[in-house]
């Protein structure tokens, strides 16, 4: 009974500090830092230069700042159930960090590659959830053109990373686990004729991640200029500041199954040194979060009936064809 | 059909007395029963097309109410305004918007502040005064004190005002403050879906009465300035149309150099303002990085607006007769070599952005405006070329050193936002080679004219091509060199109702782009509209009861 305390004791803590709840908020103040700096270098803009080293401890001050405001409930908008859609998203997040090799103790089982799955969607609904639980015209709209999209975005992220897990199973018996997938995932690299379904997969599920973080060409439901913040123009202080937390490790969150199931986790060093693990993780994250910001630089906002007509003409196709063959490779 | 200067003066001798104010200019007085029939042949039947109602009170002068309709004829190079005495005391004559709708802001402007009635006006109602104005006071009319006038609106107690019901559809509002526009309008969409079926605008929410202040405070001289802050971005324009209004009016020859510095201003003003238009239209696409690349290249001509007048904004250049500063050699050679850089830089971008297929598929068949809407609309300026109108007051009413310029007026038949894009993006460019032809050829003199003296009751019409279209300012000069009427026309006065037009049935993902196409210049806010959720009645409140906690 000693090693079940002992267990429950070890995701306590992975839960709460890492890669739970303290390092993801860690990684989100990096990564919302350097996407700002890396998007407004981008655009010959100088982006947060004064708080911090360069500008590092800005999305620090900006979560602060939002977490000791005043919580104001407009009438008619509800106090309570934002925040427990939002703790539940958020829980639903680090759950899947739990299910990665970069926890300590992970957990696993065959086939919770589903169970990844169903966690992954809760933060949309609970972003969808909230733009309807307001009275304002841009929250419903806004939800409405979130929901419209994650018809399409779900089913082509959802296809993508399906294709390295049905292939890691097939090939390597990793029983359509997430974790024993991210572990294996490597080897699939040195099959030439597995190449190219994982780059088509690759490719996939970076654009419909982009979909999926509501960022440019997809940041439709949130499109400022036509209906201010979308589900989130009602929200401010700490609520706001939990929905920026949430898109924020999200980003984290996602950016590190695709490089897990795609990019070979620790590839070159499997049997070495931990931190040079630890450092090729880091860049192979990093280069993901550069990509999906260079798009963001890159493209103008598309219409929502011009993104789901994208997204089903070309992602969805290609993902589920990337899938198909995987089965029957 | 009548082209000839001396025919039209005949047809307009059968209508009335007609007296030519200045070069090229005619008013003809009318009876009120002959307004119709003469604007429909200036509008209709010559191809000229409506540019502003004037109403004016002088009943000091001759006893009766004024309105002044401004006709430009471009083939024939020539204005003609339609002056029509207004008796005072049964204060109605004809509308002409059943004829032109454009008309029907400027009839409704005249009917707020001069209370002149217009037959047979489809929508009679308040434009510009807030609606918990008081009844019977007409500000613009002479007896009307500003002083008086305060004391009258601070006793007066005035509660809700219940304006109208709101409608089935789904409202979607745009403004009072919104961030797609960085002015305070109100737009309100209503939408099935993501449908727009029908839109409605309010605007005028601080009107500034700056016609009022220059009427009764200030001189002839002073007026310029408070001119150039009608616009936040291409105030100049303004500023020179007033003084070649009442340079026409007292018949003042200005030196030739300094129309050369004032036309170099002018151009310098629409690259700058085309580039903040482009800046805007790609960030309402959702395109910043294009917003900032264009806004890095608008800096380098606020420089050179910063070398010549001092200023970025506000250059405070003009004074009736000539200009106040001049420019050296030095200046010029700057001037050319930034213009240089600045046209190598936009052609890389502009060029490379205008193709990006987000930004066509966005913009191309969207907010359309066909050439007769336009006509009806009697719009101006770049929306009116983009719908296949091809007008612009520097070519058919030259003034300043337009006359001995070369240039191109961009025209394109499609009428929707891309070709709008376009036609400011040729523009840009002939501005740029305007630029530089002026800058060659400045020739030397004054910089004033001497002995300004401004003659009692004259008028005189100021044209000018604004970046945002024409833009008019009609003068009557007054006693002890003052002004007695002042109607300046902005170009997004005649441009704003056209919206309503490309609205309908688009997407409401375009409205801020087809909103944004006409590049409107809007004003300040004082009111809310609050819209109550169990009634669905619309209530208008005013600040004070928001602050007593309402």
């Amino acid at each position: 009974m000693a090693n079940g305390i002992f267990e429950t004791l070890m995701l306590v803590g992975e839960t709460l500090i890492y890669p739970g709840a303290v390092f993801s908020f860690i990684v989100a103040i990096f990564t919302q830092w350097f996407r700002r700096k890396a998007y407004a270098r981008m655009q010959n803009r100088m982006g947060p230069t004064y708080t911090g080293l360069a500008g590092t401890l800005q999305p620090f001050a900006d979560y602060v700042k939002l977490f000791f405001k005043e919580d104001i409930v407009i009438i008619r908008g509800y106090a309570k159930l934002p925040a427990f859609l939002l703790a539940l998203a958020i829980g639903a997040l680090i759950a899947i960090l739990l299910m990665l090799p970069i926890s300590p103790y992970s957990v696993y089982a065959p086939y919770d590659i589903i169970v990844a799955a169903y966690l992954l969607i809760w933060p949309t609904l609970t972003l969808a959830a909230l733009g309807f639980l307001t009275p304002s015209p841009y929250g419903a709209l806004g939800s409405s053109r979130l929901l419209t999209l994650t018809i399409a975005y779900e089913v082509a992220f959802l296809i993508s990373i399906l294709t390295p897990v049905v292939l890691a199973n097939r090939i390597l018996g990793a029983q359509y686990s997430l974790y024993l997938s991210s572990i294996y995932s490597w080897l699939l690299w040195t099959n030439p004729v597995l190449i190219p379904l994982i780059i088509i997969s690759l490719l996939t599920a970076l654009i419909s991640l982009q979909c999926k973080l509501l960022e440019k060409p997809f940041d439709i439901p949130e499109a400022e200029q036509e209906i201010v913040a979308g589900p989130f123009t009602e929200y401010s202080g700490p609520k706001l500041a939990f929905i920026i937390f949430i898109h924020d490790i999200e980003q984290y969150v996602n950016s590190l199954i695709i490089v897990f199931l795609f990019l070979g986790g620790v590839a070159p060093f499997v049997e070495g040194p931990l931190w040079a693990q630890i450092l090729v993780v880091a860049i192979k994250y990093i280069v993901v979060v550069l990509v999906l910001t260079w798009i963001k630089a890159m493209v103008a906002r598309f219409r929502v009936d011009q993104a789901i007509k994208m997204l089903w003409k070309y992602i969805v196709p290609l993902s589920l064809f990337a899938l198909i063959v995987s089965t029957v490779i | 059909m009548l082209t000839s200067i001396t025919e039209i003066l005949n047809l307009l001798k059968k209508y009335g007395k007609v007296e030519k104010i200045h070069k090229d200019t005619y008013v003809v007085e009318i009876s009120p029963g002959k307004v119709r029939e003469l604007c429909e042949i200036l509008h209709w039947k010559l191809n000229g097309h409506f540019s502003v109602t004037v109403g004016s009170d002088e009943r000091p002068v001759n006893g009766y109410f004024g309105v002044y309709h401004v006709f430009l004829l471009d083939k024939q190079k020539l204005s003609v305004i339609v002056h029509v005495k207004v008796n005072p005391v049964t204060l109605k004559i004809p509308s002409i918007t059943p004829i032109i709708p454009g008309a029907n802001w400027h009839e409704r402007e005249a009917h707020d502040f001069f209370g002149i009635f217009f037959e047979e006006h489809p929508n009679l109602e308040r434009l510009i005064l807030p609606y918990d104005w008081p009844e019977g006071i007409h500000p613009l009319r002479k007896d009307v004190n500003v002083r008086e006038l305060r004391y009258k609106l601070l006793k007066k107690e005035t509660g809700l005002v219940v304006e109208k019901k709101a409608e089935e559809e789904y409202i979607v509002p745009i403004g009072p403050y919104h961030p797609a526009l960085h002015e305070p309008e109100y737009f309100e969409l209503y939408v099935e879906g993501e449908k727009i079926v029908d839109a409605r605008y309010k605007g005028f929410h601080v009107h500034r009465g700056i016609e009022k202040v220059a009427e009764e405070r200030l001189t002839i001289n002073q007026v310029p300035f408070i001119a150039e802050r009608i616009c936040g971005i291409c105030g100049y324009t303004h500023n020179v149309a007033y003084c070649q209004a009442v340079e026409n009016a007292a018949r003042i020859d200005v030196p030739l150099r300094a129309k050369y510095i004032r036309s170099i201003l002018l151009e310098i003003e629409r690259v700058h303002s085309h580039l903040l238009w482009f800046g805007v239209l790609f960030h309402l696409l959702g395109f910043d990085t294009g917003f900032m690349m264009t806004w890095l290249v608008r800096e380098k001509i606020m420089d050179l607006a910063e070398i010549l007048t001092g200023n970025r904004k506000n250059y405070g250049m003009n004074l009736v007769g000539g200009v106040r500063r001049d420019i050296n050699e030095e200046k010029i050679k700057l001037s050319l070599e930034t213009l240089d850089y600045v046209e190598y830089k936009l052609r890389k971008i502009l060029d490379k952005m205008l193709k990006l297929k987000e930004i066509t598929s966005r913009t191309k068949e969207i907010g359309l405006l066909s050439r007769e809407e336009a006509r009806k609309l009697s719009v101006v300026g770049p929306v009116a070329r983009a719908s296949g109108i091809s007008t612009d007051v520097r070519r058919y009413h030259p003034y300043a050193a337009y006359s001995e310029l070369e240039f191109k007026v961009p025209v394109y038949d499609a009428g929707d936002v891309y070709s709008r894009a376009l036609v400011r993006y040729d523009e840009i460019f002939e501005s740029i080679s305007m630029l530089k032809q002026l800058l060659k050829n400045i020739p030397k003199g004054d910089l004033t004219a001497e002995n300004v003296k401004v003659p009692e009751y004259r008028k005189g019409l100021g044209l000018t091509e604004a970046p945002r279209g024409e833009n008019v300012h009609l003068v009557i000069t007054g006693r002890e060199n003052k002004v007695y009427r002042w109607r300046p026309r902005a170009p997004s006065y005649n441009n704003v109702p056209s919206t309503l037009v490309m609205l309908k049935g688009e997407k409401l993902a375009d409205a801020p782009a087809i909103i944004a196409s006409i590049d409107p210049c809007f004003s300040c806010t004082d009111h809310v509209v609050v819209i109550d959720v169990r009634t669905n009645v619309k209530q208008v409140l005013r600040l004070k009861e928001i602050a007593r906690g309402k």
